[in-house]
């Protein structure tokens, strides 16, 4: 009986979105939670803290169960996570040491020109901090790698 | 398809996005995007995702997101903005609000 109530309404606001929300695992393993909220309040919900549960969103209660479906069509497009390489410098210059030189050839092998660069910097704990911070923000940023002409951001070092 | 402002772009591979804009897919195509928080998106066909708020200081890795679903399906992988600020990576949809702590994540909204 309260089935066909709920039926009717829905026929009655020309379709009630449906929304649903699965967790999985990580692309490492584990998983993390959802938590879910009242979009006016903020109030929570309840949360999804098994990987591969589904839970329909809207009602008072978060209810998780068993996800029985895939998703590998959708995730077959999920950009794959962003490469890091770490390049240190010789003390005291710009530039950088033989390792790193393999690790920089080895990133200016895959960079494209969809390629999005992001360049962060940081120092070791050695010398003057002051100094080493004007030295960072200007001598090495400044002078940039040469190939980075578009695209590249630069974040100022923490 | 992007939507900025009133202005319909197309949507092609390495378009950088902007804050407020409008993604839409239609029956056939799905697309990737890539975040600088390094947080994730998948989003299906018949889509249609704003990406409403996004504030991001790769510093200090402080920032906060919202991604609105009005319909269609988005997979998630949340980045540093949830990882290193709590509650700080949000999804809302037609009927909630959700918020990401670390993980991966499918939301569905069908009409």
């Amino acid at each position: 009986m309260r089935l066909w109530a709920v039926l009717a309404v829905c026929a009655a606001l020309a379709g009630c979105a449906s929304a649903h929300v699965s967790l999985l695992t990580e692309e490492g393993g584990g998983a993390g939670a959802v938590v879910v909220m009242d979009p006016a309040t903020g109030a929570e919900r309840g949360e999804l803290t098994q990987p591969n549960t589904r839970a329909r969103l809207g009602g008072e209660q978060v209810r998780a169960r068993p996800l029985k479906r895939s998703f590998d069509k959708l995730l077959a497009v999920m950009p794959p996570p962003p490469k890091i390489y770490t390049l240190y410098f010789i003390e005291g210059t710009t530039q950088i040491t033989p390792d790193s030189q393999a690790t920089f050839d080895q990133l200016r092998q895959v960079i494209t020109p969809e390629s999005d660069v992001q360049i962060t910097g940081h120092t070791d704990t050695t010398g003057d901090s002051a100094l080493t911070t004007s030295f960072r923000s200007t001598a090495r940023s400044r002078s940039g790698p040469p190939w980075c002409r578009t695209g590249c951001r630069w974040a100022t070092p923490a | 398809m992007i939507l900025r402002g009133k202005t319909a772009i197309p949507a092609i591979a390495g378009q950088l996005l902007e804050v407020r804009d409008v993604i839409k897919t239609s029956a056939g195509s799905q697309l990737g995007i890539t975040f600088i928080d390094n947080s994730r998106f998948a989003v299906g066909p018949n889509s249609s995702i704003a990406l409403s708020q996004f504030e991001f200081d790769d510093t200090t890795h402080a920032g906060k997101s919202l991604t609105t679903i009005n319909r269609g399906s988005l997979a998630i992988v949340s980045g540093q903005i949830a990882h290193e600020n709590k509650d700080a990576m949000r999804v809302r949809t037609p009927t909630s609000l959700l918020a990401a702590r670390g993980t991966r994540f499918v939301v569905e909204v069908r009409p």
